[in-house]
């Protein structure tokens, strides 16, 4: 987020051939430890696609909000800073069609990657700060908020774009670091607030089951050792969640289905689907192999990976 | 083989460094010491309260409203119905209950969102306790919090 808030450009990317050395520590490796440009423009894709879907659906509360009067609106410490006024009908719907179009054009990766991207990233912030302004905040959006503050930061990628760069790995890496994030400070917050072990040993499942389950989810109401069980799995997953920015390959991918099942679970049970944070687990998977089961016009990939080659040669 | 990597310089790399670190780090102390007021940054409440199995409440609040076609309807859970989502009223629920009147804007709203449905006359905000005993629910009782006259 404070990442937007930096005025200066990202520095220009430089081929190896006039670069220091590779990252030697292992903060440098761990943050900048080369990842293909493809797997940005593949989490671009991912993101931008699902602002409108997000926008209209999710947190479609900020066009509903926009009919209600101003005494109901209770901005938070964003919203205050920012000075950001109650919303009427006419400024929200602005709002949306500049943020998805600004967030098509920066799907695309190639007409003004950052300004695009930039721009929906605040709009979006601007629309999504609207929504928690009405007496309940949710925080299933800390990863999509941060994802669209750091992917514009590569610049123009495409998904053919074989090349590995630094700044894709500190893109990826803040997303992951977003979605951990959402997990682990929320075992934190359950510590904070319900208290440890008063919140696993406690009843939290079968409040929100009693008040919004599914009829599956209700078919469970009758059974407490087991909603307590889920409590220990919950808080225990989300205590170790850090594990996903440590681990590689297959553990690593097994950790990250577990989660997405889990999001499919508590979906079927209550229908709350978290998905604008679920789907940045997709960051921590190697989707630029998505490429090649492309048809070759779609993959757009020759054009980007070319230039790849000739700044090799000489430094060869 | 991979071609090389494409290098960051050393600002580029140190801003990167440091935007990393602030965020972590602003989310660390908003989760350590700040509250909902933090928004996009913790603490992550969602669910964080504990519910006692024994004695404990399942509380919920939701609005019905008496309609000028003289039927009594529960209004729609989620924002698109009455402009406000339930969490949303029980996150405002002290307010209202000081301040009835604001009752008024949800009538309003709901007229401006459906213009076809027949008018809102009163409005109450109905809560619902449920008493958990050994983790299962074992009474409810539901009562009108605030009644509001539509103007």
């Amino acid at each position: 987020m404070t990442a937007a808030a930096t005025p200066q450009a990202p520095g220009p990317v430089r081929p190896a051939g006039d670069a220091p050395g590779p990252a030697r520590t292992a903060w440098g490796r761990w943050w900048f430890g080369p990842v293909p440009r493809a797997r940005i423009a593949w989490l671009r894709v991912i993101g931008y696609v699902f602002l409108p879907f997000d926008m209209l659906l999710l947190t479609s509360s900020s066009l509903a909000h926009a009919r209600l009067p101003a005494d109901l609106y209770q901005p938070v410490l964003l919203g205050r800073l920012l000075h950001l006024p109650a919303p009427t009908p006419w400024a929200m719907y602005a709002l949306l069609t500049v943020t998805v179009a600004a967030g098509l054009v920066a799907a695309t990766g190639r007409v003004l990657p950052r300004a695009s991207g930039y721009l929906a990233a605040c709009g979006y912030l601007w629309w999504v700060t609207i929504s928690m302004s009405y007496g309940k905040v949710d925080h299933d959006h800390l990863a999509l908020v941060v994802a669209l503050f750091v992917l514009p930061s590569v610049g123009r990628a495409g998904i053919g774009d074989t090349r590995r760069c630094e700044a894709s790995a500190w893109s990826v890496r803040c997303v992951q670091l977003g979605v951990v994030a959402a997990y682990f400070l929320s075992a934190w917050a359950k510590v904070r607030i319900g208290g440890f072990p008063a919140w696993p040993n406690g009843s939290t499942v079968q409040w929100a089951l009693s008040r919004r389950g599914t009829p599956f989810g209700r078919g469970l109401i009758d059974y407490p050792v087991m909603l307590k069980a889920s409590q220990w799995i919950m808080f225990l997953a989300e205590a170790l969640s850090p594990a996903l920015l440590f681990l590689r390959g297959r553990p690593l991918y097994a950790l990250v289905l577990f989660f997405a099942g889990f999001h499919a679970v508590t979906y079927a049970l209550m229908t709350i689907h978290f998905l604008p944070h679920a789907i940045w687990l997709a960051a921590f998977l190697p989707l630029e192999r998505l490429t090649p089961l492309l048809p070759e016009r779609l993959r757009g990939g020759t054009r980007a990976a070319a230039p790849a080659a000739a700044p090799a040669e000489p430094a060869a | 083989m991979h071609p090389p990597a494409l290098r960051l310089g050393p600002r580029a790399r140190l801003w990167r460094s440091l935007a990393g670190a602030a965020v972590v780090g602003a989310l660390f102390y908003t989760s350590a010491y700040g509250s909902n007021d933090d928004f996009p940054l913790g603490p992550m409440t969602q669910f964080a309260f504990s519910v006692k199995g024994d004695g404990g409440t399942i509380s919920s609040y939701w609005l019905e409203a008496d309609t000028a076609a003289g039927t009594h309807v529960a209004l729609s859970f989620d924002a698109v119905g009455t402009g406000m989502k339930r969490a949303e009223i029980e996150g405002q629920m002290p307010r209202i209950r000081r301040n009835p009147a604001l009752l008024q804007g949800i009538a309003d709203g709901q007229r401006r969102l459906h213009p076809d449905r027949p008018r809102l006359t009163r409005i109450y905000v109905v809560q619902e306790i449920k008493t958990l005993k050994r983790g299962k629910v074992v009474s409810t009782m539901r009562q009108n919090r605030v009644v509001w006259d539509v103007k």
